[in-house]
């Protein structure tokens, strides 16, 4: 059941708005910019919309000039190059391929120390408890930890695959945020958050400028669609305890929910993972453990009790 | 998504010796300063239009490249 859940993945204010024409580094203009409140942008509304709908979008949370020093430090870990190239350790028959994303690069900041030491603002980010203490007033239960992971994505259409995040045999991660620093984009540029409410239809979310968008980590089918231009955003992990610190709490409903959008959402899943990766034995792994998993986890639903046809594909 | 090793272990891509490189990496290299002109400019507010052309023109000579070796494979 763990190995189906997590499928073959072992994965393992200022008004500081520059002029296109006359822009200073803003890491130099406004070196002592108040961090924002952050417990104040996470409203009763957008509480209420995390706990009824699985996710909230909050326009102007952070603010321009913090999202441009976010911005800024990212641009600085990528001249630095202390960014990594995204890839996935696919375990299959004791065998692991090394599977790479396309035109993603991150890194996760509390892992990363010389990436913490680049980039301040990000750091003060990871370090702040404002959001995750405002969070846990939302879904109630604690918000021990949190952990911050950057990244650039190059466009030329740099995607992520259909994912859950987090697993609750294994983690007991709560919410997902994550903070668009995409100041130019335009609706031609793609790269929406498309986020999977099964069994409500999928929401496309544009990653515009300042936009943080909150969900239900475990609960919340999700991907990013490609991107044709570059495209900057960083997110935040919120957990009961800290990060791999156990299981959460069992939930045999939301358990069959995972399974059931992964089984109804099968072919678009296997059509992301192939848009996201080169082509290569590694991708055809990938494909093949998918289908592997679709399998098992249509024998899990039916043993359930669950009428798999009515799930048909990529419903609803 | 937490499911990057960037979480189990600290990524670094540092900048390698050219030297010896297949075509593939030289131009993934060519491509990697590009980006970092780029957005070095975009931080600094200058015109990034140039420089957005060269990139668009480096991504289109690399899915042409990747697609030539795919077709040897």
């Amino acid at each position: 059941m763990r190995a189906l859940s997590r499928g073959a993945w072992q994965r393992s204010h200022h008004s500081a708005r520059r002029s296109p024409n006359l822009r200073v580094p803003l890491s130099t203009a406004a070196p002592h910019a108040p961090f924002p409140d952050l417990a104040a942008a996470v409203d009763a509304r957008t509480c209420e919309r995390l706990r009824r709908d699985g996710y909230a979008v909050v326009d102007g949370a952070f603010g321009e000039t913090w999202c441009h020093l976010l911005r800024d430090d990212i641009i600085t870990l990528a001249e630095r190059r202390l960014l990594g190239r995204n890839a996935t350790h696919l375990v299959r028959g004791g065998t692991t391929s090394l599977l790479e994303k396309a035109n993603i690069f991150e890194t996760e900041l509390g892992a990363h120390e010389a990436a913490r030491a680049a980039a301040p603002r990000l750091d003060e980010l990871y370090r702040d408890a404002a959001l995750r203490d405002r969070l846990r007033a939302c879904v109630g239960g604690p918000l021990r930890s949190q952990s911050l992971k950057v990244q650039l994505n190059h466009g030329g259409g740099g995607c992520f695959p259909l994912h859950f995040d987090g697993d609750p045999a294994l983690d007991d991660m709560v919410v997902t945020a994550v903070l668009y620093l995409n100041p130019e984009w335009r609706e031609s540029d793609g790269g929406h958050l498309q986020l999977v409410p099964f069994p409500e239809a999928p929401v496309d979310i544009a990653p515009k400028f300042d936009r943080l968008v909150l969900f239900s980590s475990h609960s919340t089918l999700h991907r990013t669609l490609p991107s044709s231009q570059v495209r900057l955003c960083l997110t935040l992990w919120f957990y009961r305890t800290r990060p791999g610190g156990g299981a959460a709490p069992a939930d045999d409903a939301a358990v069959e929910k995972r399974l059931a959008a992964r089984y109804a959402y099968r072919d678009t899943w296997a059509r992301s993972i192939a848009e996201s990766h080169a082509p290569g034995p590694a991708l055809d792994a990938a494909l093949a453990a998918h289908a592997a998993d679709t399998l098992k986890i249509e024998k899990l639903l039916a043993a359930r009790g669950v009428d798999v046809a009515a799930l048909g594909a990529d419903a609803p | 998504m937490p499911s990057s090793d960037a979480l189990l272990e600290p990524a670094s891509e540092p900048k390698k010796a050219r030297k010896g490189m297949t075509r593939a990496e030289k131009l993934a290299d060519d491509l990697d300063d590009l980006m970092i002109a780029y957005l070095k400019a975009s931080r600094e507010g200058k015109n990034t239009g140039g420089l957005k052309r060269k990139l668009e023109a480096a991504t289109a000579r690399m899915t042409a490249l990747q697609d030539e070796l795919r077709g040897k494979e």
